[in-house]
Protein backbone atom coordinates (compact mmCIF):
# COMPACT_ATOMS: atom_id res chain seq x y z
CA UNK A 1 0.00 0.00 0.00
CA UNK A 2 2.82 2.37 0.99
CA UNK A 3 4.58 1.63 -2.26
CA UNK A 4 1.44 2.38 -4.22
CA UNK A 5 1.04 5.68 -2.36
CA UNK A 6 4.60 6.61 -3.25
CA UNK A 7 3.95 5.76 -6.86
CA UNK A 8 0.78 7.76 -6.85
CA UNK A 9 2.31 10.89 -5.43
CA UNK A 10 5.86 10.74 -6.66
CA UNK A 11 5.73 9.50 -10.23
CA UNK A 12 2.82 11.25 -11.82
CA UNK A 13 5.11 12.80 -14.37
CA UNK A 14 5.97 9.35 -15.65
CA UNK A 15 2.83 9.19 -17.76
CA UNK A 16 4.93 7.92 -20.60
CA UNK A 17 5.74 4.84 -18.57
CA UNK A 18 2.06 4.13 -18.08
CA UNK A 19 1.41 4.58 -21.77
CA UNK A 20 4.00 1.88 -22.53
CA UNK A 21 2.23 -0.80 -20.52
CA UNK A 22 1.38 -3.84 -22.64
CA UNK A 23 -2.27 -4.01 -21.59
CA UNK A 24 -2.87 -0.32 -22.36
CA UNK A 25 -5.44 -1.01 -25.09
CA UNK A 26 -7.43 -3.34 -22.86
CA UNK A 27 -7.44 -0.84 -19.99
CA UNK A 28 -8.59 1.86 -22.42
CA UNK A 29 -11.37 -0.34 -23.79
CA UNK A 30 -12.76 -1.39 -20.41
CA UNK A 31 -12.47 2.02 -18.78
CA UNK A 32 -14.08 3.87 -21.68
CA UNK A 33 -16.92 1.37 -21.62
CA UNK A 34 -17.16 1.72 -17.83
CA UNK A 35 -17.53 5.51 -17.92
CA UNK A 36 -20.12 5.32 -20.70
CA UNK A 37 -22.02 2.78 -18.61
CA UNK A 38 -21.86 5.14 -15.64
CA UNK A 39 -23.42 7.85 -17.79
CA UNK A 40 -26.23 5.45 -18.75
CA UNK A 41 -26.70 4.50 -15.11
CA UNK A 42 -27.18 8.11 -14.05
CA UNK A 43 -29.53 8.63 -17.00
CA UNK A 44 -31.57 5.58 -16.03
CA UNK A 45 -31.83 6.64 -12.40
CA UNK A 46 -32.93 10.11 -13.37
CA UNK A 47 -35.53 8.54 -15.66
CA UNK A 48 -36.77 6.26 -12.88
CA UNK A 49 -37.37 9.13 -10.47
CA UNK A 50 -38.94 11.19 -13.22
CA UNK A 51 -41.19 8.20 -14.01
CA UNK A 52 -42.35 7.90 -10.40
CA UNK A 53 -43.26 11.57 -10.31
CA UNK A 54 -44.78 11.41 -13.81
CA UNK A 55 -47.17 8.69 -12.67
CA UNK A 56 -48.17 10.77 -9.67
CA UNK A 57 -48.61 14.12 -11.36
CA UNK A 58 -49.55 13.26 -14.96
CA UNK A 59 -50.44 9.58 -15.18
CA UNK A 60 -49.41 7.04 -17.74
CA UNK A 61 -50.97 7.64 -21.16
CA UNK A 62 -48.81 5.15 -23.08
CA UNK A 63 -45.54 3.26 -22.84
CA UNK A 64 -43.30 5.86 -24.46
CA UNK A 65 -43.65 8.62 -21.90
CA UNK A 66 -40.59 10.94 -21.69
CA UNK A 67 -39.25 9.28 -18.51
CA UNK A 68 -39.72 5.80 -20.02
CA UNK A 69 -37.80 6.94 -23.09
CA UNK A 70 -34.98 8.10 -20.82
CA UNK A 71 -34.98 4.84 -18.86
CA UNK A 72 -35.16 2.38 -21.71
CA UNK A 73 -32.72 4.19 -23.97
CA UNK A 74 -30.20 4.03 -21.12
CA UNK A 75 -30.92 0.36 -20.43
CA UNK A 76 -30.63 -0.54 -24.12
CA UNK A 77 -27.43 1.50 -24.42
CA UNK A 78 -25.92 -0.12 -21.33
CA UNK A 79 -26.89 -3.59 -22.54
CA UNK A 80 -25.34 -3.00 -25.95
CA UNK A 81 -22.11 -1.65 -24.42
CA UNK A 82 -21.87 -4.67 -22.12
CA UNK A 83 -22.56 -7.02 -25.03
CA UNK A 84 -19.95 -5.29 -27.19
CA UNK A 85 -17.28 -5.61 -24.49
CA UNK A 86 -18.16 -9.26 -23.83
CA UNK A 87 -17.88 -10.16 -27.52
CA UNK A 88 -14.76 -8.04 -28.07
CA UNK A 89 -12.99 -9.48 -25.05
CA UNK A 90 -13.95 -13.02 -26.06
CA UNK A 91 -12.24 -12.48 -29.40
CA UNK A 92 -9.28 -10.74 -27.76
CA UNK A 93 -8.97 -13.59 -25.25
CA UNK A 94 -8.87 -16.14 -28.07
CA UNK A 95 -6.21 -14.04 -29.81
CA UNK A 96 -4.15 -13.86 -26.59
CA UNK A 97 -4.10 -10.06 -26.43
CA UNK A 98 -2.15 -8.73 -23.38
CA UNK A 99 -4.40 -7.95 -20.41
CA UNK A 100 -7.13 -10.37 -21.50
CA UNK A 101 -6.42 -13.61 -19.72
CA UNK A 102 -7.74 -15.81 -16.96
CA UNK A 103 -6.72 -13.33 -14.26
CA UNK A 104 -8.80 -10.54 -15.78
CA UNK A 105 -11.80 -12.39 -17.26
CA UNK A 106 -14.24 -15.12 -16.29
CA UNK A 107 -15.59 -17.78 -18.61
CA UNK A 108 -19.34 -18.22 -19.05
CA UNK A 109 -21.20 -20.87 -21.01
CA UNK A 110 -17.74 -22.30 -21.81
CA UNK A 111 -17.53 -19.83 -24.73
CA UNK A 112 -17.38 -16.23 -23.59
CA UNK A 113 -14.43 -14.71 -21.75
CA UNK A 114 -15.09 -11.27 -20.31
CA UNK A 115 -14.83 -9.29 -17.08
CA UNK A 116 -17.47 -10.46 -14.61
CA UNK A 117 -18.91 -6.96 -14.20
CA UNK A 118 -19.81 -6.61 -17.88
CA UNK A 119 -21.51 -10.02 -17.80
CA UNK A 120 -23.58 -9.11 -14.72
CA UNK A 121 -24.41 -5.66 -16.13
CA UNK A 122 -25.45 -7.26 -19.43
CA UNK A 123 -27.77 -9.70 -17.66
CA UNK A 124 -29.24 -6.87 -15.59
CA UNK A 125 -29.95 -4.80 -18.70
CA UNK A 126 -31.44 -7.82 -20.47
CA UNK A 127 -33.72 -8.53 -17.53
CA UNK A 128 -34.92 -4.92 -17.37
CA UNK A 129 -35.52 -4.86 -21.13
CA UNK A 130 -37.40 -8.16 -20.98
CA UNK A 131 -39.52 -6.76 -18.14
CA UNK A 132 -40.57 -3.71 -20.20
CA UNK A 133 -43.15 -5.33 -22.53
CA UNK A 134 -44.37 -7.54 -19.72
CA UNK A 135 -44.85 -4.49 -17.51
CA UNK A 136 -46.75 -2.79 -20.30
CA UNK A 137 -48.91 -5.91 -20.61
CA UNK A 138 -49.64 -5.76 -16.86
CA UNK A 139 -50.61 -2.08 -17.14
CA UNK A 140 -52.86 -2.93 -20.11
CA UNK A 141 -54.68 -5.41 -17.89
CA UNK A 142 -54.78 -3.77 -14.50
CA UNK A 143 -54.45 -0.04 -15.10
CA UNK A 144 -51.87 2.63 -14.56
CA UNK A 145 -51.72 2.78 -10.77
CA UNK A 146 -50.46 -0.69 -10.00
CA UNK A 147 -47.92 -0.26 -7.21
CA UNK A 148 -44.20 -0.82 -7.51
CA UNK A 149 -44.93 -4.14 -5.83
CA UNK A 150 -46.21 -5.63 -9.10
CA UNK A 151 -44.45 -8.62 -10.66
CA UNK A 152 -42.92 -6.97 -13.70
CA UNK A 153 -42.08 -3.74 -11.89
CA UNK A 154 -40.07 -5.88 -9.49
CA UNK A 155 -38.51 -7.73 -12.40
CA UNK A 156 -37.38 -4.42 -13.91
CA UNK A 157 -36.19 -3.04 -10.58
CA UNK A 158 -34.18 -6.15 -9.70
CA UNK A 159 -32.71 -6.09 -13.21
CA UNK A 160 -31.65 -2.51 -12.58
CA UNK A 161 -30.11 -3.44 -9.25
CA UNK A 162 -28.24 -6.37 -10.83
CA UNK A 163 -26.95 -3.96 -13.48
CA UNK A 164 -25.79 -1.60 -10.70
CA UNK A 165 -23.89 -4.41 -9.00
CA UNK A 166 -22.33 -5.38 -12.31
CA UNK A 167 -21.08 -1.84 -12.77
CA UNK A 168 -19.55 -1.82 -9.32
CA UNK A 169 -17.65 -4.96 -10.34
CA UNK A 170 -16.46 -3.27 -13.55
CA UNK A 171 -15.05 -0.19 -11.81
CA UNK A 172 -13.76 -2.10 -8.79
CA UNK A 173 -11.91 -4.70 -10.87
CA UNK A 174 -10.23 -1.95 -12.89
CA UNK A 175 -9.32 -0.17 -9.65
CA UNK A 176 -7.84 -3.41 -8.31
CA UNK A 177 -5.86 -3.94 -11.53
CA UNK A 178 -4.62 -0.35 -11.32
CA UNK A 179 -3.64 -0.79 -7.66
CA UNK A 180 -1.77 -4.03 -8.32
CA UNK A 181 -0.12 -2.99 -11.57
CA UNK A 182 2.53 -0.75 -10.03
CA UNK A 183 1.97 1.91 -12.67
CA UNK A 184 1.35 5.47 -11.51
CA UNK A 185 -2.18 6.85 -11.33
CA UNK A 186 -3.89 9.99 -10.11
CA UNK A 187 -5.70 10.25 -6.80
CA UNK A 188 -8.22 12.79 -5.57
CA UNK A 189 -8.75 12.91 -1.80
CA UNK A 190 -6.85 9.64 -1.60
CA UNK A 191 -9.04 7.81 -4.09
CA UNK A 192 -8.36 6.93 -7.71
CA UNK A 193 -10.82 7.99 -10.41
CA UNK A 194 -12.02 4.42 -10.67
CA UNK A 195 -12.67 4.29 -6.93
CA UNK A 196 -14.64 7.53 -7.23
CA UNK A 197 -16.63 5.92 -10.02
CA UNK A 198 -17.35 2.94 -7.79
CA UNK A 199 -18.56 5.19 -4.97
CA UNK A 200 -20.84 7.09 -7.35
CA UNK A 201 -22.43 3.80 -8.39
CA UNK A 202 -22.74 2.67 -4.78
CA UNK A 203 -24.46 5.96 -3.92
CA UNK A 204 -26.68 5.33 -6.95
CA UNK A 205 -27.69 1.96 -5.49
CA UNK A 206 -29.12 3.66 -2.40
CA UNK A 207 -30.69 6.30 -4.62
CA UNK A 208 -32.27 3.56 -6.73
CA UNK A 209 -33.78 2.04 -3.58
CA UNK A 210 -35.09 5.41 -2.42
CA UNK A 211 -37.02 5.78 -5.67
CA UNK A 212 -39.61 3.34 -4.44
CA UNK A 213 -39.53 4.23 -0.78
CA UNK A 214 -43.19 5.19 -0.62
CA UNK A 215 -44.31 2.69 -3.21
CA UNK A 216 -43.71 -0.47 -1.24
CA UNK A 217 -46.82 -2.07 0.17
CA UNK A 218 -48.01 -1.72 3.72
CA UNK A 219 -48.77 -5.05 5.35
CA UNK A 220 -51.94 -4.66 7.41
CA UNK A 221 -52.80 -6.96 10.34
CA UNK A 222 -55.90 -5.51 11.96
CA UNK A 223 -54.76 -2.22 13.42
CA UNK A 224 -51.16 -3.14 12.78
CA UNK A 225 -49.69 -1.61 9.63
CA UNK A 226 -46.12 -2.44 8.77
CA UNK A 227 -44.57 -0.47 5.90
CA UNK A 228 -42.18 -2.75 4.03
CA UNK A 229 -39.89 -0.07 2.60
CA UNK A 230 -37.53 -0.08 5.62
CA UNK A 231 -36.48 -3.61 4.66
CA UNK A 232 -34.86 -2.85 1.28
CA UNK A 233 -33.50 0.43 2.61
CA UNK A 234 -31.85 -1.26 5.60
CA UNK A 235 -30.36 -4.01 3.42
CA UNK A 236 -29.04 -1.76 0.67
CA UNK A 237 -27.68 0.99 2.92
CA UNK A 238 -25.73 -1.51 5.03
CA UNK A 239 -24.50 -3.29 1.91
CA UNK A 240 -23.38 -0.07 0.25
CA UNK A 241 -21.81 1.72 3.22
CA UNK A 242 -19.92 -1.27 4.60
CA UNK A 243 -19.06 -2.37 1.06
CA UNK A 244 -17.61 1.09 0.31
CA UNK A 245 -15.26 1.03 3.30
CA UNK A 246 -14.19 -2.57 2.68
CA UNK A 247 -13.61 -1.83 -1.01
CA UNK A 248 -11.47 1.27 -0.52
CA UNK A 249 -10.03 0.17 2.85
CA UNK A 250 -10.33 3.79 3.88
CA UNK A 251 -12.37 5.31 6.72
CA UNK A 252 -14.46 8.20 5.48
CA UNK A 253 -15.72 6.61 2.31
CA UNK A 254 -19.08 5.68 3.85
CA UNK A 255 -19.74 9.34 4.66
CA UNK A 256 -18.40 10.34 1.26
CA UNK A 257 -20.89 7.95 -0.36
CA UNK A 258 -23.72 9.68 1.49
CA UNK A 259 -22.46 13.06 0.26
CA UNK A 260 -22.51 11.71 -3.29
CA UNK A 261 -26.03 10.42 -2.65
CA UNK A 262 -27.01 13.94 -1.59
CA UNK A 263 -25.77 15.25 -4.93
CA UNK A 264 -28.03 12.69 -6.63
CA UNK A 265 -31.13 13.60 -4.63
CA UNK A 266 -30.68 17.38 -4.77
CA UNK A 267 -29.97 17.47 -8.51
CA UNK A 268 -32.90 15.13 -9.23
CA UNK A 269 -35.13 17.20 -6.97
CA UNK A 270 -34.26 20.27 -9.02
CA UNK A 271 -34.52 18.60 -12.43
CA UNK A 272 -37.62 16.41 -12.20
CA UNK A 273 -40.30 19.01 -11.34
CA UNK A 274 -38.96 21.30 -14.05
CA UNK A 275 -38.91 18.42 -16.57
CA UNK A 276 -42.50 17.47 -15.78
CA UNK A 277 -43.77 21.03 -16.05
CA UNK A 278 -41.93 21.51 -19.36
CA UNK A 279 -43.13 18.22 -20.86
CA UNK A 280 -46.73 18.87 -19.81
CA UNK A 281 -46.67 22.23 -21.61
CA UNK A 282 -44.87 20.92 -24.68
CA UNK A 283 -47.07 17.84 -25.11
CA UNK A 284 -50.32 19.64 -24.27
CA UNK A 285 -51.03 17.28 -21.37
CA UNK A 286 -53.00 17.99 -18.23
CA UNK A 287 -52.21 17.21 -14.60
CA UNK A 288 -54.08 14.35 -12.98
CA UNK A 289 -55.28 16.58 -10.17
CA UNK A 290 -55.81 20.11 -11.47
CA UNK A 291 -53.70 22.58 -9.52
CA UNK A 292 -51.30 19.95 -8.16
CA UNK A 293 -48.12 20.94 -9.98
CA UNK A 294 -44.68 19.50 -9.12
CA UNK A 295 -42.10 21.62 -7.36
CA UNK A 296 -38.84 21.07 -5.47
CA UNK A 297 -39.49 18.70 -2.56
CA UNK A 298 -37.13 19.37 0.33
CA UNK A 299 -37.96 16.08 2.09
CA UNK A 300 -36.93 14.04 -0.96
CA UNK A 301 -33.71 16.03 -1.25
CA UNK A 302 -32.90 15.48 2.43
CA UNK A 303 -33.52 11.71 2.39
CA UNK A 304 -29.74 10.97 2.52
CA UNK A 305 -29.82 12.33 6.10
CA UNK A 306 -31.40 9.00 7.06
CA UNK A 307 -28.02 7.37 6.54
CA UNK A 308 -25.58 10.01 7.78
CA UNK A 309 -25.30 8.70 11.36
CA UNK A 310 -24.93 5.13 10.07
CA UNK A 311 -22.13 6.24 7.74
CA UNK A 312 -20.35 8.05 10.57
CA UNK A 313 -20.58 4.93 12.75
CA UNK A 314 -19.08 2.76 9.99
CA UNK A 315 -16.27 5.24 9.34
CA UNK A 316 -15.66 5.57 13.08
CA UNK A 317 -15.37 1.81 13.49
CA UNK A 318 -13.04 1.62 10.48
CA UNK A 319 -10.81 4.37 11.88
CA UNK A 320 -10.79 2.71 15.28
CA UNK A 321 -9.72 -0.59 13.72
CA UNK A 322 -6.97 1.01 11.66
CA UNK A 323 -5.58 2.84 14.69
CA UNK A 324 -5.28 -0.52 16.44
CA UNK A 325 -3.64 -2.14 13.41
CA UNK A 326 -6.65 -4.33 12.68
CA UNK A 327 -7.49 -5.13 9.07
CA UNK A 328 -10.59 -3.58 7.51
CA UNK A 329 -11.32 -6.57 5.30
CA UNK A 330 -11.31 -10.31 5.63
CA UNK A 331 -13.49 -11.74 8.36
CA UNK A 332 -17.28 -11.63 8.05
CA UNK A 333 -18.00 -12.98 11.50
CA UNK A 334 -18.99 -9.85 13.44
CA UNK A 335 -20.29 -7.68 10.61
CA UNK A 336 -23.92 -8.52 11.44
CA UNK A 337 -23.53 -6.62 14.70
CA UNK A 338 -22.37 -3.52 12.86
CA UNK A 339 -25.38 -3.95 10.55
CA UNK A 340 -27.76 -3.96 13.51
CA UNK A 341 -26.00 -0.96 15.06
CA UNK A 342 -26.20 1.19 11.94
CA UNK A 343 -29.87 0.36 11.31
CA UNK A 344 -30.97 1.79 14.67
CA UNK A 345 -30.35 5.47 13.76
CA UNK A 346 -32.11 4.91 10.42
CA UNK A 347 -35.16 3.61 12.30
CA UNK A 348 -35.25 6.82 14.32
CA UNK A 349 -34.37 9.37 11.65
CA UNK A 350 -36.51 8.01 8.77
CA UNK A 351 -39.95 8.42 10.42
CA UNK A 352 -38.92 11.83 11.72
CA UNK A 353 -37.82 13.00 8.29
CA UNK A 354 -40.60 11.45 6.21
CA UNK A 355 -43.59 11.67 8.55
CA UNK A 356 -42.41 14.34 10.98
CA UNK A 357 -42.60 12.09 14.05
CA UNK A 358 -40.18 10.43 16.45
CA UNK A 359 -42.99 8.13 17.57
CA UNK A 360 -41.83 4.88 15.95
CA UNK A 361 -44.82 2.70 16.95
CA UNK A 362 -47.15 5.30 15.45
CA UNK A 363 -45.47 4.77 12.10
CA UNK A 364 -46.57 1.15 12.21
CA UNK A 365 -50.01 1.81 13.61
CA UNK A 366 -51.22 5.02 12.10
CA UNK A 367 -54.79 4.37 11.01
CA UNK A 368 -57.14 7.29 10.46
CA UNK A 369 -59.59 7.50 13.33
CA UNK A 370 -58.20 4.49 15.19
CA UNK A 371 -57.50 4.69 18.91
CA UNK A 372 -54.54 2.39 19.37
CA UNK A 373 -54.03 0.85 22.81
CA UNK A 374 -50.46 1.17 24.19
CA UNK A 375 -49.91 -2.61 24.38
CA UNK A 376 -50.56 -2.90 20.66
CA UNK A 377 -47.97 -0.21 20.03
CA UNK A 378 -45.44 -2.30 21.93
CA UNK A 379 -46.44 -5.39 19.93
CA UNK A 380 -46.00 -3.49 16.68
CA UNK A 381 -42.53 -2.38 17.63
CA UNK A 382 -41.62 -5.86 18.86
CA UNK A 383 -42.60 -7.43 15.54
CA UNK A 384 -41.33 -4.83 13.09
CA UNK A 385 -38.10 -3.61 14.65
CA UNK A 386 -36.33 -7.00 14.89
CA UNK A 387 -37.22 -7.76 11.26
CA UNK A 388 -35.77 -4.42 10.14
CA UNK A 389 -32.65 -4.89 12.27
CA UNK A 390 -32.21 -8.38 10.82
CA UNK A 391 -32.38 -6.81 7.34
CA UNK A 392 -29.60 -4.44 8.36
CA UNK A 393 -27.54 -7.39 9.60
CA UNK A 394 -28.07 -9.23 6.31
CA UNK A 395 -27.08 -6.12 4.33
CA UNK A 396 -23.93 -5.72 6.44
CA UNK A 397 -22.94 -9.32 5.84
CA UNK A 398 -23.44 -8.90 2.09
CA UNK A 399 -21.62 -5.56 2.12
CA UNK A 400 -18.60 -7.04 3.88
CA UNK A 401 -18.55 -10.02 1.51
CA UNK A 402 -18.92 -7.95 -1.67
CA UNK A 403 -16.67 -5.14 -0.39
CA UNK A 404 -13.77 -7.54 0.10
CA UNK A 405 -14.33 -9.06 -3.34
CA UNK A 406 -14.47 -5.62 -4.94
CA UNK A 407 -11.17 -4.78 -3.27
CA UNK A 408 -9.38 -7.95 -4.38
CA UNK A 409 -11.06 -9.06 -7.57
CA UNK A 410 -9.31 -8.29 -10.87
CA UNK A 411 -11.65 -10.27 -13.07
CA UNK B 1 -13.91 -17.97 -33.60
CA UNK B 2 -16.60 -19.14 -36.04
CA UNK B 3 -18.67 -20.11 -33.04
CA UNK B 4 -18.27 -16.59 -31.65
CA UNK B 5 -19.51 -15.11 -34.93
CA UNK B 6 -22.56 -17.36 -34.89
CA UNK B 7 -23.26 -16.37 -31.32
CA UNK B 8 -22.86 -12.71 -32.18
CA UNK B 9 -25.41 -13.06 -34.99
CA UNK B 10 -27.81 -14.97 -32.73
CA UNK B 11 -27.50 -12.47 -29.92
CA UNK B 12 -28.05 -9.52 -32.24
CA UNK B 13 -31.13 -11.21 -33.71
CA UNK B 14 -32.59 -11.88 -30.25
CA UNK B 15 -31.98 -8.28 -29.17
CA UNK B 16 -33.56 -6.99 -32.37
CA UNK B 17 -36.65 -9.13 -31.70
CA UNK B 18 -36.93 -7.78 -28.14
CA UNK B 19 -36.51 -4.22 -29.42
CA UNK B 20 -39.23 -4.76 -32.01
CA UNK B 21 -41.56 -6.17 -29.38
CA UNK B 22 -41.05 -3.11 -27.22
CA UNK B 23 -41.07 -0.45 -29.90
CA UNK B 24 -43.71 -1.59 -32.33
CA UNK B 25 -47.23 -0.65 -31.28
CA UNK B 26 -49.63 -2.14 -33.78
CA UNK B 27 -51.77 0.34 -35.67
CA UNK B 28 -55.27 -0.39 -36.89
CA UNK B 29 -55.74 1.64 -40.02
CA UNK B 30 -58.85 2.38 -41.98
CA UNK B 31 -58.18 -0.17 -44.65
CA UNK B 32 -61.81 -1.16 -45.22
CA UNK B 33 -65.10 0.21 -43.98
CA UNK B 34 -65.80 1.24 -40.40
CA UNK B 35 -66.25 -1.51 -37.83
CA UNK B 36 -68.65 0.57 -35.78
CA UNK B 37 -70.69 3.71 -36.43
CA UNK B 38 -72.43 5.93 -33.88
CA UNK B 39 -74.78 8.73 -34.86
CA UNK B 40 -74.53 11.54 -32.34
CA UNK B 41 -75.95 15.00 -31.83
CA UNK B 42 -73.03 17.08 -30.61
CA UNK B 43 -74.92 20.23 -29.73
CA UNK B 44 -76.26 21.61 -33.02
CA UNK B 45 -74.23 19.18 -35.15
CA UNK B 46 -75.45 15.74 -36.14
CA UNK B 47 -72.52 13.54 -37.01
CA UNK B 48 -71.63 9.94 -37.73
CA UNK B 49 -68.62 8.76 -35.75
CA UNK B 50 -66.89 5.83 -37.41
CA UNK B 51 -64.53 3.53 -35.53
CA UNK B 52 -62.32 1.37 -37.72
CA UNK B 53 -61.80 -1.32 -35.14
CA UNK B 54 -64.38 -2.62 -32.70
CA UNK B 55 -63.55 -3.37 -30.03
CA UNK B 56 -60.33 -1.36 -30.00
CA UNK B 57 -57.35 -3.15 -28.49
CA UNK B 58 -55.14 -1.70 -25.77
CA UNK B 59 -52.20 0.36 -27.03
CA UNK B 60 -53.35 0.05 -30.65
CA UNK B 61 -54.05 3.23 -32.57
CA UNK B 62 -57.52 3.17 -34.11
CA UNK B 63 -58.62 5.65 -36.73
CA UNK B 64 -61.83 7.58 -36.09
CA UNK B 65 -63.71 9.69 -38.61
CA UNK B 66 -66.40 12.23 -37.79
CA UNK B 67 -68.77 12.82 -40.71
CA UNK B 68 -71.29 15.70 -40.38
CA UNK B 69 -74.69 14.97 -41.89
CA UNK B 70 -74.58 18.47 -43.35
CA UNK B 71 -71.64 18.17 -45.75
CA UNK B 72 -71.36 21.98 -46.11
CA UNK B 73 -70.24 22.34 -42.51
CA UNK B 74 -66.58 22.95 -41.78
CA UNK B 75 -65.98 21.80 -38.22
CA UNK B 76 -62.97 21.59 -35.92
CA UNK B 77 -62.66 19.65 -32.73
CA UNK B 78 -61.00 16.96 -30.69
CA UNK B 79 -61.62 13.56 -29.18
CA UNK B 80 -61.46 13.03 -25.44
CA UNK B 81 -60.95 9.48 -24.20
CA UNK B 82 -62.27 9.30 -20.63
CA UNK B 83 -61.84 6.12 -18.58
CA UNK B 84 -65.16 4.61 -17.58
CA UNK B 85 -66.21 3.09 -14.30
CA UNK B 86 -63.63 0.60 -13.01
CA UNK B 87 -60.94 1.55 -15.50
CA UNK B 88 -57.74 2.86 -13.90
CA UNK B 89 -56.40 5.38 -16.41
CA UNK B 90 -56.16 9.09 -17.09
CA UNK B 91 -58.17 11.24 -19.51
CA UNK B 92 -56.51 11.43 -22.94
CA UNK B 93 -56.97 13.83 -25.85
CA UNK B 94 -56.52 13.52 -29.60
CA UNK B 95 -56.97 16.23 -32.24
CA UNK B 96 -59.45 15.98 -35.10
CA UNK B 97 -58.23 17.32 -38.42
CA UNK B 98 -60.02 17.78 -41.77
CA UNK B 99 -59.69 14.96 -44.28
CA UNK B 100 -58.57 16.75 -47.43
CA UNK B 101 -61.13 19.24 -48.72
CA UNK B 102 -64.14 17.33 -47.32
CA UNK B 103 -66.20 18.09 -44.23
CA UNK B 104 -65.06 14.83 -42.62
CA UNK B 105 -62.76 15.04 -39.61
CA UNK B 106 -60.22 12.35 -38.87
CA UNK B 107 -58.36 11.48 -35.68
CA UNK B 108 -56.70 8.58 -33.92
CA UNK B 109 -57.53 7.13 -30.55
CA UNK B 110 -55.40 4.84 -28.44
CA UNK B 111 -56.34 3.60 -24.97
CA UNK B 112 -53.65 2.07 -22.76
CA UNK B 113 -55.89 0.06 -20.41
CA UNK B 114 -58.58 -2.50 -21.12
CA UNK B 115 -62.15 -1.95 -19.92
CA UNK B 116 -64.83 0.69 -20.16
CA UNK B 117 -64.05 4.03 -21.80
CA UNK B 118 -66.14 6.95 -22.99
CA UNK B 119 -65.33 8.57 -26.30
CA UNK B 120 -66.25 12.25 -26.17
CA UNK B 121 -66.42 14.18 -29.43
CA UNK B 122 -66.02 17.94 -28.95
CA UNK B 123 -66.86 20.03 -32.01
CA UNK B 124 -66.69 23.70 -32.91
CA UNK B 125 -68.37 25.27 -35.94
CA UNK B 126 -70.46 28.16 -37.24
CA UNK B 127 -73.29 27.35 -34.82
CA UNK B 128 -71.08 27.27 -31.73
CA UNK B 129 -69.67 24.31 -29.88
CA UNK B 130 -71.12 21.01 -28.87
CA UNK B 131 -70.11 17.65 -27.53
CA UNK B 132 -71.45 14.14 -27.37
CA UNK B 133 -70.11 10.84 -26.13
CA UNK B 134 -70.60 7.13 -26.45
CA UNK B 135 -69.22 4.25 -24.41
CA UNK B 136 -66.84 1.64 -25.78
CA UNK B 137 -65.20 -1.41 -24.34
CA UNK B 138 -61.46 -1.74 -24.96
CA UNK B 139 -60.19 -5.27 -25.31
CA UNK B 140 -56.96 -6.34 -23.66
CA UNK B 141 -54.54 -9.21 -24.03
CA UNK B 142 -55.43 -12.51 -22.36
CA UNK B 143 -54.59 -12.38 -18.68
CA UNK B 144 -52.18 -14.84 -17.16
CA UNK B 145 -52.71 -15.89 -13.54
CA UNK B 146 -51.07 -13.54 -11.07
CA UNK B 147 -49.00 -16.36 -9.57
CA UNK B 148 -47.57 -17.06 -13.03
CA UNK B 149 -46.70 -13.38 -13.39
CA UNK B 150 -44.76 -13.51 -10.15
CA UNK B 151 -43.11 -16.78 -11.14
CA UNK B 152 -41.86 -15.28 -14.43
CA UNK B 153 -40.79 -12.05 -12.74
CA UNK B 154 -38.92 -13.68 -9.91
CA UNK B 155 -37.33 -16.51 -11.91
CA UNK B 156 -34.16 -14.46 -12.64
CA UNK B 157 -33.71 -13.95 -8.91
CA UNK B 158 -32.82 -17.63 -8.51
CA UNK B 159 -29.82 -16.94 -10.72
CA UNK B 160 -28.93 -13.93 -8.60
CA UNK B 161 -29.27 -15.97 -5.40
CA UNK B 162 -26.88 -18.51 -6.91
CA UNK B 163 -24.52 -15.65 -7.77
CA UNK B 164 -24.52 -14.40 -4.16
CA UNK B 165 -23.76 -17.93 -2.94
CA UNK B 166 -21.00 -18.25 -5.55
CA UNK B 167 -19.51 -14.94 -4.47
CA UNK B 168 -19.60 -16.02 -0.84
CA UNK B 169 -17.54 -19.10 -1.79
CA UNK B 170 -15.28 -16.89 -3.91
CA UNK B 171 -14.75 -14.60 -0.91
CA UNK B 172 -13.64 -17.56 1.18
CA UNK B 173 -11.23 -18.57 -1.57
CA UNK B 174 -9.78 -15.07 -1.91
CA UNK B 175 -9.48 -14.78 1.87
CA UNK B 176 -7.57 -18.07 2.06
CA UNK B 177 -5.28 -16.89 -0.75
CA UNK B 178 -4.68 -13.53 0.97
CA UNK B 179 -3.82 -15.25 4.25
CA UNK B 180 -1.24 -17.50 2.54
Amino acid sequence: MAQTEAQATGRLSSGAKASMRPDRAERYLRRTAAWILLFFLLQGQLGSIWDREWHYFVGRDWFWTPPHTLIYSSVAGAGLIALAVILTDTIRYLKGVPGVNDTSTVCIFKIFHAPLGFIIAGFGALQTLAAAPLDNYWHNLYGIDIALWAPFHMMGVTGGMIGNIGMVYIFASEAAIERESGYPYRRFLGLSLLEWGTLIILAGMINFTLIGFLQFPIATFGLLRIPSYPLPIAIISALVLIGAVRFTQRPGTATLTILLLSLHTVSEGLFVPWAIRTAVVQQDLSYRIPGIIPSFNLTDALLPLIFIVSALIIDGVALWRLQRDHKLGGSLSSTWLLGVLITIPQLLIAPCLILGTWDLPRVFLEQPGANTPPELKVQAALIAVPVILASGALGAFLGANFGDIWHWNTR
Amino acid sequence: MRRSKKLLTGTCFTLACIALLVINPAVALAGGGPAHTETLAAGPYVVDVNLYQDPPFTDQSVEVTVVPHDSRLRLTGRIVMAPGLGTDAVVLHAPLSPMGQTSTLVGTIRMPVRGAWNIVIQLNGPQGSGEASFPILVAGPGAIPIWLGWLIALAPLTGFAWFIWHQYRYHQKLLARAER
